[in-house]
C-alpha cells in the first residue's frame, strides 16, 4: 500500500475545497447578475404594460383596445410588441399584430398584481413576460351607465423580447466558467508552489540528515532561520533525539576506550614480562616463577572477559533470569560471613536491621548474590577502620529496599560525582585500586542485575563521612504468603 | 643514573624495574601517586616514568604538582589512554614524552636514555669525556680506542661522571647515583669503587683524569 503523501494530500484538499468555494461564489454571482437582469427587465415590462394595460377601456358597453390604435400608428413598435388580452368571461383574447395567430402563455394573480415569467415567442425567440389581473378603465362611466367592470375581468400579458438579455447571460455564464477553471488552475500552480517551498526545508533536513556520515551523528543539524515554525520543532525534536543518541555513543565510546585501557595494562604486563625474561639467559626457577606471574596476568585478563560477557549479556537481555524464592536478610548475612576475615583486619562490625519477620522476595538468587557480595565488599574495602558497616531492609511505598551504609575516610564527592559510579570503569582514583581487583565495572554490573529484575540502585552521602548504597525491588517481587524455603 | 617508576599494576611495574636496573639504572618503584610525589620531592631523579590512572593522585596530578613547584626532572607517561587528545593532554601538563601500553621494554629503554641525554644536553647516544668514549646503548666503554671492561657499578659511576665532566661530585651524590638503597651511611665505601674505576680507566700508562678533590670529592677533569 503507498504511503500518504502530505504534499499530494494538500495540494488535492486544497484545491478541491477552494474549487468548490469558487464555483459556489461564481453561481452566487451569476444568479444574482440574473437576478438583477431580470429585475431590470421586469420593471421595465411592468412599466411599459402599466402605460398599456390603461388603454384596455370600457366604450359603448364593451371593451375597447385603444393599444390597437397605437400600435396601427408605430408599425415598427408594433412588430416588436407582443400584447395579448383575454376576456376572463368569454375567454376570447385580443392580440398585437406581432403575435399573429400565436398565443402567449397565459399568467396571471390576484388583481392587478404582476406575475412574470419566461416564454418562448411566436418567432422562437426567448423572452419575458408579464401577466396581469386587471378591470377594463372605466373613463367615463356617465357613459356607460350600468357597465359593471368586475363582470369583464381581463388578463393583460405584455411580452418582451429578452434575445439580448439571453445572450448577455450567456456571455457572462462562460465568462464565470472560464474564470473559475482558470482562477481553479492558477490556484492549483499557486497551491503547488508554496506545498513545494513549504515542504523543501523538510526535504533538505532529510537530505542533511541521510547524506550524514555515521562520525557526524551526534552533531545536532543547523537550523536555518527562515526555517518554517512547525518545522523548527521537528528540527529541534530531531535535534534532541541526535543529543540522546550522542549521549549514549559516548558512554559506548568511553566503555569501550575504558575497555581497551583495562585489556591493555595486563597485557603490557605480559609483554614486558615474556621480553624482560628474554632478554638475557635466567634460572630454570626464575622462568617459573616469571610464568607464574603472567599466568597471574592472564587470569586478570580472563576474569574481566568474563565479567565483560556477563556485563553485555545482561545489557543486552539475553542472560536468562530465574525468579525463585529468596530469604534476603539470610542472604545478606550469608554474604557478611563471608567478608568477616577482611572486616576483622580493619576491625570492622557488621550492623543488621532486618524486620523480625523475614522477607521472602522473588528473584534470581546468583544474580542478587552478586550485587549484596559487591556492595558489601566495596563497603567493606572502603569503610574506615574501626566503624560498623549497617545493612538495612525495609518496605515503603516504593518497594522492598535493601540499604548498605558506611563511612569513609576519604572526602566524598557531590551527589552527582557518585551517581557516577554506576558507570562502567568509574573508578574514583583516591578509593579504588587497581591492586584489589577493581576495574569499575561492578557497581555498573550491579546497576544492570537491578535494572534487569525491575528495580533500581542509587547511592548518596549521609553526613559528610557516610556513604550509602540503596537497592529498591517492586512490591510485586514480595511473597505477602507466608513461605517456607 | 636514578629513575622513578610509578605504575600500580603490580607484574607491569616489576618486570619494568628489572629491566631498568639490568640496564645499569637506580630504580625506586611505587604503585601509589602519593608515594610516588614523596620520592618526586625528596630525591633527584634523571627520568620519572608515570603511570596516569594511579590510586591516589594520579599520574597527571603529580605531574602537575611537580611542574608547580619548578621541578623540570624529564618525565614520561605510560598508558592505555591512547588518543591524540588525551596524548596531548598529558603533554600539555608537562610531560617529556608517552609512551602508551602495550609497549615494548626496547622502546621504554631507548626512551629513558634520550630523555636522560636530553637532560644532559646530550645528542647522540656516544658520550665523550676527553679520550674517554661512552655508548649508552651498548654500554660499552673506550679509552683512547682500547676497551674497557667494566661492572654495573663501575659504569654507573662512570656514566655519572661524564655526564657531569669537570664538575666536582660530592660522595653523597654519587652514591646516591650509583646504589640503590643508600642510606648515607657507606659514602666511604665509594672511594673503593672510585679506585677500580680509576685503575681501569689508567690503561697503559694513560694519564689520570680521575682526581680527588681533597674536602670535596671527585672530578672527572678532561680539560688537560
Amino acid at each position: 500500500m503507498p504511503r500518504p503523501s502530505i504534499r499530494k494530500r494538500l495540494i488535492l484538499w486544497t484545491t478541491i475545497l477552494i474549487s468548490i468555494v469558487l464555483v459556489i461564489t461564481g453561481m452566487i454571482l451569476y444568479s444574482s447578475f440574473r437576478s438583477s437582469l431580470y429585475a431590470q427587465t421586469d420593471r421595465f415590462l411592468d412599466d411599459a404594460a402599466s402605460v398599456v394595460l390603461i388603454e384596455v377601456e370600457v366604450k359603448n358597453n364593451a371593451v375597447y383596445h385603444e393599444w390597437q390604435e397605437a400600435l396601427e400608428k408605430n408599425p415598427q413598435r408594433s412588430s416588436e410588441t407582443f400584447i395579448e388580452v383575454w376576456d376572463q368571461r368569454t375567454n376570447q383574447s385580443t392580440r398585437s399584430p406581432a403575435l399573429g395567430k400565436n398565443s402567449i402563455e397565459r399568467r396571471s394573480g390576484a388583481l392587478n398584481e404582476r406575475i412574470f415569467y419566461d416564454v418562448t415567442l411566436p418567432n422562437g425567440n426567448p423572452g419575458r413576460a408579464v401577466g396581469i389581473l386587471i378591470y377594463p378603465t372605466l373613463e367615463h362611466p356617465e357613459d356607460d351607465p350600468g357597465f359593471q367592470v368586475q363582470e369583464h375581468p381581463q388578463i393583460f400579458v405584455w411580452a418582451g423580447n429578452t434575445t439580448h438579455l439571453q445572450a448577455l447571460l450567456n456571455k457572462t455564464k462562460s465568462s464565470f466558467i472560464i474564470g473559475i477553471t482558470l482562477s481553479m488552475l492558477l490556484l492549483w500552480a499557486i497551491v503547488y508552489q508554496v506545498t513545494h517551498r513549504s515542504l523543501a526545508p523538510m526535504q533538505q533536513i532529510n537530505q542533511a540528515m541521510s547524506e550524514r556520515r555515521v562520525t557526524e551523528i551526534g552533531n545536532p543539524i543547523t537550523i536555518p532561520d527562515d526555517l518554517p515554525v512547525e518545522i523548527v520543532e521537528m528540527a529541534e525534536s530531531f535535534n534532541t533525539l541526535l543529543a540522546r543518541i550522542d549521549v549514549s555513543r559516548q558512554k559506548d565510546r568511553d566503555f569501550f576506550l575504558n575497555l581497551a585501557h583495562e585489556l591493555r595494562t595486563p597485557i603490557a604486563g605480559i609483554l614486558t614480562l615474556t621480553e624482560q625474561s628474554l632478554r638475557n639467559p635466567r634460572s630454570a626457577e626464575y622462568y617459573e616463577q616469571r610464568l607464574q606471574t603472567i599466568l597471574g596476568s592472564v587470569e586478570d585478563i580472563r576474569n574481566l572477559i568474563s565479567r565483560l560477557l556477563k556485563f553485555g549479556k545482561i545489557n543486552r537481555g539475553t542472560e536468562p533470569i530465574d525468579f525463585a524464592p529468596i530469604d534476603l536478610s539470610a542472604l545478606i548475612k550469608k554474604n557478611q560471613s563471608s567478608l568477616e576475615s577482611k572486616a576483622a583486619s580493619k576491625a570492622l562490625s557488621f550492623q543488621n536491621h532486618f524486620p523480625s519477620s523475614p522477607l521472602i522476595i522473588k528473584g534470581d538468587m546468583e544474580l542478587l548474590r552478586v550485587v549484596i557480595s559487591n556492595l558489601l565488599e566495596n563497603a567493606t574495602n572502603y569503610a574506615t577502620h574501626e566503624t560498623s558497616i549497617i545493612s538495612r531492609i525495609y518496605e515503603d511505598h516504593r518497594g522492598i529496599t535493601l540499604s548498605f551504609e558506611n563511612s569513609v575516610a576519604t572526602p566524598l564527592p557531590e551527589d552527582s560525582e557518585i551517581k557516577r559510579f554506576f558507570d562502567p570503569f568509574y573508578r574514583q582514583d583516591k578509593t579504588r585500586s587497581r591492586q584489589e581487583g577493581h576495574v569499575g565495572l561492578g557497581l555498573s554490573f550491579c546497576k544492570d542485575i537491578v535494572q534487569a529484575l525491575g528495580g533500581s540502585i542509587e547511592a548518596h552521602r549521609r553526613d559528610s563521612d557516610r556513604l550509602v548504597f540503596k537497592v529498591t525491588l517492586p512490591e510485586s517481587h514480595l511473597f505477602r504468603d507466608s513461605f517456607e524455603i | 643514573m636514578r629513575v622513578l617508576l610509578t605504575e600500580d599494576y603490580p607484574p607491569l611495574l616489576n618486570s619494568v624495574k628489572e629491566c631498568l636496573l639490568e640496564e645499569g639504572y637506580i630504580v625506586d618503584a611505587t604503585d601509589c601517586g602519593e608515594e610516588s610525589l614523596w620520592y618526586a620531592k625528596n630525591h633527584q631523579y634523571d627520568v620519572i616514568l608515570l603511570d596516569i590512572m594511579l590510586p591516589g593522585l594520579s599520574g597527571l596530578e603529580i605531574l602537575q604538582k611537580l611542574r608547580a613547584s619548578g621541578d623540570n626532572v624529564p618525565v614520561i607517561l605510560i598508558s592505555a589512554r591512547d588518543s591524540v587528545g588525551q596524548r596531548v593532554e598529558g603533554l600539555e601538563y608537562g610531560a617529556d614524552d608517552y609512551l602508551i601500553k602495550p609497549f615494548a621494554l626496547e622502546e621504554l629503554v631507548a626512551r629513558v636514555r634520550t630523555q636522560i641525554r636530553r637532560k644532559h644536553h646530550v645528542k647522540s647516544p656516544i658520550l665523550t669525556a676527553g679520550d674517554i668514549r661512552i655508548n649508552t646503548a651498548t654500554k660499552s666503554v673506550e679509552r683512547a680506542g682500547h676497551p674497557i671492561s667494566l661492572t654495573r657499578k663501575e659504569y654507573r659511576l662512570l656514566e655519572c661522571f661524564v655526564f657531569k665532566k669537570n664538575e666536582v661530585l660530592s660522595r653523597e651524590y654519587i652514591c646516591r647515583q650509583v646504589y640503590d638503597d643508600y642510606d648515607g651511611t657507606n659514602s666511604n665505601v665509594i672511594d673503593v669503587y672510585i679506585g677500580y674505576l680509576r685503575k681501569k680507566l689508567n690503561i697503559n700508562d694513560l694519564p689520570n683524569i680521575l682526581e680527588t678533590r681533597r674536602g670535596y670529592g671527585y672530578c672527572l677533569n678532561v680539560s688537560l
